[in-house]
């Protein structure tokens, strides 16, 4: 898969993970990791830099296993990011799909 | 290896990150490490799946580097992130440090010229009016080359002040190369971090 295009799924994968439920980071890895074959450790900088970005935020909540987990949440700005992306993403695929003649 | 000689070799990679930051950072991991054996994994297969410290330090420092200076635009704090985006790979040290370092050494010697025209130029108009106070007025070079007091004087005027001029186009252009830089690092490392996932 084209590497470049790899980066903005993955976004587009935390970003749809965090839509629903607030999750902490070995949670979205792996999620992620069950199915795209990634480097785990490359998923923080990733979130570090959606926080700075303002489309996460993080708080803080204790856990039975260890210390507190640092949670993610979407931010409004998050939520417009994740739905541009997806609809990015289902144009891209359907374009694709209609070059490998699997659709009208 | 261990989650500790993870940590620790990450702590020491980041060195030249804030304390603060790396911290925050580094809890990251950790709280990572504490999930993944709660789960059942060993030490060994987390770290083999996080990927190499180098990869996931250089791509830290890269992205706090290049924040910092779009935050100061200070000529150190470009540096740095220069460097810091040369080192995510052989190939950002041929399309950043090598036009970065070209261009900073125009810039600089351009900084040179102006600082020497400005130095000669009014260095040179005290020294000449200092001199011809001896002199009645007419110096040993007016003497030799045949110029007047007059002229000789504001020529050395004018050439510090073309040192002033070039001075002041020379902090526009570096400002201008500043900002360059820093969005063309942003460029990049949005271009390498996907090429590293």
């Amino acid at each position: 898969m084209n590497i470049q295009f790899k980066k903005g799924v993955l976004e587009l994968c935390v970003l749809t993970l965090l839509q629903n439920d607030d999750r902490y980071g070995y949670e979205l890895v792996s999620r992620i990791s069950q199915n795209i074959e990634i480097s785990e450790g490359t998923i923080y900088p990733l979130l570090r830099r959606l926080q700075k970005d303002g489309n996460v935020t993080t708080y803080l909540r204790e856990s039975n296993e260890g210390p507190p987990r640092k949670y993610y949440k979407l931010t409004e700005s998050g939520k417009k990011m994740c739905s541009e992306l997806t609809d990015e993403w289902f144009g891209f695929v359907k374009k694709v799909n209609i070059i490998l003649g699997r659709s009208k | 290896m261990t989650k500790s000689q993870f940590i620790n070799q990450l702590k020491r990679h980041l060195s030249s990150i804030p304390t603060k930051e790396k911290d925050e950072i580094l809890y990251d991991y950790e709280e990572h490490f504490s999930s993944g054996i709660a789960e059942g994994k060993s030490e060994e297969e987390i770290c083999s799946s996080l990927g190499t410290v180098r990869t996931i330090a250089a791509t830290i420092k890269a992205d706090y580097f290049i924040d910092n200076a779009e935050n100061s635009y200070k000529p150190k704090d470009i540096i740095s992130a220069v460097f810091a985006a040369a080192a995510l790979g052989f190939f950002n040290v041929v399309v950043v440090l090598g036009p970065f370092c070209s261009a900073a050494s125009v810039i600089f010697s351009a900084w040179v010229v102006s600082f020497a025209f400005f130095t000669a130029g009014f260095g040179g108009a005290v020294l000449y009016s200092f001199l011809s106070l001896f002199n009645n007025g007419i110096t040993w070079f007016g003497t030799f080359s045949g110029l007047s007091f007059t002229t000789v004087f504001f020529g050395l005027l004018s050439l510090g002040m073309t040192g002033i001029f070039l001075g002041l186009l020379c902090f526009y252009i570096t400002r201008l190369f500043f900002r360059l830089t820093v969005r063309y690092l942003k460029w990049n490392l949005n271009f390498i971090t996907l090429r590293r996932i």
